[in-house]
């Protein structure tokens, strides 16, 4: 894979802009909201909304401040909803995207239990149910577009074009020289211990590392893991 | 047909009440069929609930009696057993049969169960469950044939069976091992949202345990319900053997368990008082602590009522085991994201109609088959 993201949350302006684009492109339908206390919108992702912006508030300087994260599937490296599936309808591609072959499926759901994200969504309603998630555009990628979402931002916050090697450095770079401006780590270099991604990599804002999805224990136990990491765990 | 069969009247009371759950779940059934997994309160972040739970992980424990048993008869020549190993084996293939309709029912595109069959992930743990489930089923029909054949007059395919039933008691004996780990394996791709209390990398094994000792006391049970429903007399050296064999697992669950807590999530967490630990303690004592301190005494374990008695604990125990693992012990995880499970209706009415399936088709099968009288016959 030539390509990946590298998303910086501190540029993200809560425009929604990738949500949007996310629906127009996969042509699904809007999702009946209402305005929640957080104000994201929807407060979470579902078979029709494979990617939202998390809005928080946390404190900077004694002033209140308004911070942002992506929700959406990280396409790991080694991914659980992988080896979870029984007749292989998710599946990795060699381009990277992890991808869902409906015909396949026979709605076990067990996807859903396997990711400690809790990415996989099921089509309740319907008679005949998809597990429906983020593809990563896989289609646009092959056809050597953009992304929708990427395509769509407007701050510069989901940068795509790059390796995930040079992502990679620059996310290092961009933690070296602006301290305290990130929470320092860098988000799908290494999570849950394994499943690292190979295509996303997320900076976030210093409050958001403990409101993320997935791995409730270890966060809990985050420095620990930091150390272990360290010391090449 | 002997005469103890005969006596065994078609519609009892008991057997009107199971036809009227039967009927009534049927609709649910058709319910669900038609209308989909709506008909279900399992969400995005609770995908697995009641069925999976009790009918599934519970039904297929149920069934460990089958093959502890056929292992006994058919590879240990422990002849003793051999009158309770046809009720233990039709006991099996019932609880396969329905742990079956129950993964039917539950997935998304029922029409696609066969889709494992041909489309080979052999990587995925619910695989391996999917190929074991399709594998012992036929194992067990096969093991429970001879019932049915002689009852058709087809007495050379009966040979013919009864000849290869070591080699189908061997290979029954090995999946059904797999099986019952494989279900605990299910599991251990879920270390962060499972409570730490159930959750070990020793789950496949803990669930093979479990499900020992939950035959044992499964075979035992249906026995002796047998004996005083269906005027069968039985046994006593048999029950008390299988008790002696219970004390046993079951002193071993107790220990692996004991060893799991203290190594795991330590004794405290087990008395803080939350949903997660009152479930672990009545698990703990319902289905391990007090069926041992009653098997130890001699009054009990000497007496049918008393065994029967252990019987229903270690039974109900090691659902609620089941039960946490599949619904409680994922509570906490679903409930901080939002979400709260709890079946619905028709769920539960699919779960009442599927027990209630299976005892009214044991006891057709003891009617008209020689289940009970095998040793006479």
């Amino acid at each position: 894979m030539e390509s990946s993201f590298l998303i910086d949350m501190t540029k993200c302006n809560g425009c929604r802009g990738c949500q949007v684009a996310c629906k127009q492109w996969n042509q699904n339908q809007a999702d009946k909201t209402k305005i929640s206390p957080k104000f994201t919108n929807p407060v979470k992702l579902n078979a029709k909304t494979y990617t939202n912006i998390d809005f928080f508030e946390s404190e900077k300087d004694g002033h209140l401040s308004r911070n942002f994260a992506r929700n959406g599937c990280f396409h790991c490296k080694k991914p659980s909803c992988v080896s979870a599936c029984p007749v292989a309808a998710l599946f990795k591609t060699k381009e990277g995207p992890v991808i869902y072959r409906a015909e396949r499926c026979i709605g076990c759901r067990y996807c859903m239990l396997a990711c400690p994200f809790n990415i996989p969504k099921f089509e309740w309603e319907s008679i005949s149910p998809r597990i429906q998630k983020c593809t990563f555009c896989h289609e646009r990628i092959l056809d050597n577009k953009i992304p929708a979402c990427a395509k769509t931002c407007p701050s510069g916050t989901i940068h795509f074009g790059d390796s995930i090697e040079n992502n990679l450095k620059e996310a290092r770079r961009r933690l070296s020289e602006n301290p305290g401006r990130y929470f320092n780590h860098i988000y799908g270099e290494r999570r849950c211990g394994s499943s690292r991604s190979d295509l996303e990599i997320h900076l976030r804002h210093p409050g958001h590392h403990r409101r993320s999805t997935g791995c409730r224990h270890r966060q809990l136990d985050y420095h620990a893991q930091e150390q272990k990491y360290a010391r090449g765990g | 047909m002997t005469p103890a069969q005969d006596k065994i009247k078609l519609f009892t009371p008991v057997t009107l009440g199971l036809l009227i759950v039967i009927i009534a779940g049927a609709l649910a059934v058709y319910k669900k069929l038609t209308l989909g997994e709506i008909t279900t309160n399992l969400q995005d972040d609770f995908p697995w609930g009641l069925w999976i739970g009790f009918n599934v992980l519970g039904g297929v424990a149920m069934a460990a009696g089958g093959f502890v048993i056929a292992s006994a008869v058919y590879l240990l020549n422990m002849k003793k057993y051999k009158p309770i190993a046809r009720p233990a084996i039709l006991t099996a293939f019932i609880g396969y049969l329905l742990a079956a309709f129950t993964i039917f029912l539950d997935i998304g595109h029922p029409m696609r169960i066969w889709h494992p069959m041909v489309m080979w992930q052999i990587r995925s743990v619910m695989f391996i469950v999917a190929i074991h489930v399709i594998l012992y089923t036929t194992v067990l029909g096969l093991e429970s044939s001879p019932m049915l054949l002689e009852k058709l007059k087809l007495g050379g395919l009966k040979k013919i069976i009864e000849k290869l039933m070591v080699p189908i008691a061997l290979f029954g004996t090995l999946l059904s091992v797999l099986h019952q780990s494989s279900l605990g394996a299910v599991y251990l791709i879920v270390p962060d949202k499972l409570h730490s209390l159930w959750y070990s990398q020793t789950l496949p094994f803990s669930f093979l345990v479990s499900a020992v000792m939950m035959g044992l006391c499964m075979v035992s049970f249906v026995s002796i319900l047998s004996s005083k429903f269906f005027n069968h007399s039985a046994n006593m050296g048999i029950f008390s053997g299988l008790a002696r064999g219970s004390i046993i697992t079951i002193a071993f669950y107790l220990i692996l368990k004991i060893y799991l807590l203290l190594t795991g999530p330590g004794a405290a967490a087990a008395f803080t008082g939350s949903m997660e630990s009152m479930m672990y303690l009545l698990e703990m004592s319902v289905g391990v602590v007090i069926p041992l301190i009653l098997l130890l005494l001699p009054g009990i374990r000497n007496s049918i009522g008393g065994i029967f008695l252990v019987d229903i604990l270690v039974i109900g125990g090691v659902v609620i085991n089941r039960m946490n693992i599949a619904v409680f012990g994922l509570l906490k995880h679903a409930g901080e994201r939002g979400v709260r499970y709890f079946p619905t209706g028709n769920e539960i009415m699919v779960t009442l109609f599927l027990i209630a399936f299976g005892a009214v088709l044991f006891k057709l099968a003891v009617k008209y088959l020689n289940v009970l009288s095998y040793e006479e016959a």
